[in-house]
């Protein structure tokens, strides 16, 4: 019987096997977004090449993966962008896109539908001041409601992905009204995190205090659609959270009861594969660390079975746990938020500031946590500075 | 890997361990039940459907990550008009939640965990 693709069931749970997985099916892009993790732009130097490309697709299928994104750079400038689509549908693979939307028309539409694609998202990080601020690129901000559009048009859910920051994170009621008008039906809401590019703009990055406002402000957003039955799902991403009372509202499923954070799911029903075959336990982890090894030397299945770098959510336990982390009262299943959110801010697994649950705690104790950027990013994709955690008095 | 599965909290909406012991969010000791986790779904602004109570490690939560939102609970495979997340079978049109039910069949056609009504 056929399940929603992305629901985790007991048996997922307990037999570590891939569900979801993210694809790069190249670096190149149209934009050169000033807060992009990967740096994208131009292809990586060695691209898996046509063969390699259907291979791993094939790969995919035979792993059993449940749903496939396909991201980039921009996913539609790879020439092998509807085979790949096709191949995975016909595996039985649910197939979804997220893409930047600048050159998205028609066509294109009409062939991914054709070939299998179910759900396109579109990244839209902001109104459009804020939006063409990040993605360095005017008009891009109406070409993201054009391949909505479109989308909506030829049957495709439509979804709007947003990364907060401190250029958009005072117009989130504005842009949640846009989208609702727009047709979106999910929108998925995450931190910018200080990786790649977005790892040279430390201004930008919101500061852990300050997802109070965010939180409550995304839960109130939430509440409204319901109240009105608007069919609008504010869709928490891994690193927005955690276990406050406003939880349930950004985290809970349609039809399902109120649930809450369980911890990263990379390495174990998760995997992200780059353009050029490396393989990591989660798309976004920074690849240095996480690099699980190449598919042009060792098959996906053998890569998910042995590489210590995908397996290192699997089996730890709280003793990977610091600071304000390590004595909270969630810290055995959430395990500290989100790992490539911790990983890229203070330059280890284990210490997640982003949290409501403990941003809430300090400030009953008259207390809150600043950055202050100590570490700049060397320069390539999925790389990353890091910075220092200080606590300071709550103002006033 | 077994994960520990907090409760809302009655009295706030906050998560907390479903033995009695003080909430994190506010203090209260309330016990945790099927009627007060409704209730906090309530206060949480969501609908309560389905069964409440707590989950199995996890079991059904979907998975979120960078990339396009779990958008797979909006399909409806089989065409008979129930999405899969109300659809018990969204491969066959015959079972959704307004099927007649055929007592005895082995099937639980109207998706009410039950073959016998």
């Amino acid at each position: 019987m056929k399940k929603p693709a992305r629901r985790l069931f007991r048996d997922d749970l307990e037999r570590d096997r891939p569900v979801y997985a993210v694809w790069e099916l190249t670096l190149a892009c149209d934009q050169a977004c000033r807060h992009c993790g990967s740096r994208a732009g131009s292809s990586r130097a060695q691209e898996l090449d046509a063969e390699q490309v259907l291979d791993t697709a094939a790969q995919l299928v035979g792993l059993g993966v449940r749903e496939v994104t396909l991201i980039g750079g921009e996913a539609y400038l790879h020439p092998q962008l509807i085979d790949v689509v096709r191949v995975l549908h016909h595996g039985g693979v649910r197939v979804t896109m997220q893409t930047g939307g600048r050159r998205v028309g028609l066509a294109l539409v009409k062939a991914l539908k054709g070939a299998g694609l179910a759900a396109i998202g579109v990244s839209i990080d902001g109104l459009r001041e804020a939006h063409e601020e990040l993605r360095a690129v005017p008009g891009g901000w109406d070409a993201c409601f054009r391949t909505l559009a479109v989308g909506r048009a030829e049957g495709l859910i439509v979804t709007a992905n947003t990364q907060i920051n401190r250029l958009n994170m005072g117009e989130l009621r504005e842009l949640a009204a846009v989208l609702q008008g727009a047709g979106v039906r999910v929108w998925q809401v995450q931190l910018t995190v200080p990786m790649g590019r977005a790892a040279d703009r430390p201004d930008w990055i919101v500061q852990p205090w300050m997802i109070l406002d965010i939180v409550e402000t995304l839960a109130d957003i939430q509440r409204d659609a319901i109240a009105r039955e608007l069919p609008f799902e504010v869709f928490a991403g891994n690193n927005i959270g955690y276990f406050g009372p406003h939880e349930a509202v950004l985290r809970s499923r349609p039809g399902l009861p109120p649930t809450h954070w369980n911890g990263c799911r990379a390495g174990q029903q998760v995997l992200g594969i780059e353009a050029d075959g490396v393989v990591k336990g989660c798309p976004s982890l920074p690849t240095a660390p996480y690099d699980g090894g190449n598919l042009r030397e060792v098959s996906l299945e053998q890569i998910w079975q042995h590489a210590d770098e995908l397996a290192f959510a699997r089996d730890r336990d709280t003793s990977e746990l610091w600071g304000r982390c390590a004595g909270c009262y969630y810290a055995p299943t959430c395990m500290a938020g989100c790992s490539f959110t911790a990983h890229c801010t203070l330059g280890k697994r284990g210490n997640q500031p982003f949290c409501w649950y403990r941003a809430d705690q300090l400030r009953r104790e008259g207390l809150r946590e600043v950055l202050v950027h100590a570490e700049d990013a060397p320069g390539t994709p999925f790389d990353f500075g890091r910075f220092e955690l200080r606590e300071e008095p709550w103002p006033g | 890997m077994s994960i520990e599965r907090f409760i809302a909290c009655p009295e706030c909406a906050t998560f907390r361990r479903a033995d009695g012991s003080d909430c994190p969010g506010c203090g209260s000791t309330r016990v945790v039940g099927k009627v007060s986790v409704a209730a906090a779904a309530l206060m949480a602004g969501l609908a309560v459907t389905g069964c409440i109570g707590p989950g199995g490690g996890g079991d059904g939560d979907a998975v979120a990550l960078y990339g396009v939102p779990d958008t797979s609970v909006f399909e409806d495979n089989d065409g008979d008009g129930y999405n899969s997340d109300e659809d018990c079978d969204d491969d066959d049109p015959d079972i959704h939640p307004d099927a007649e039910e055929i007592a005895g069949d082995g099937v639980d056609s109207n998706c009410n965990d039950d073959d016998d009504t």
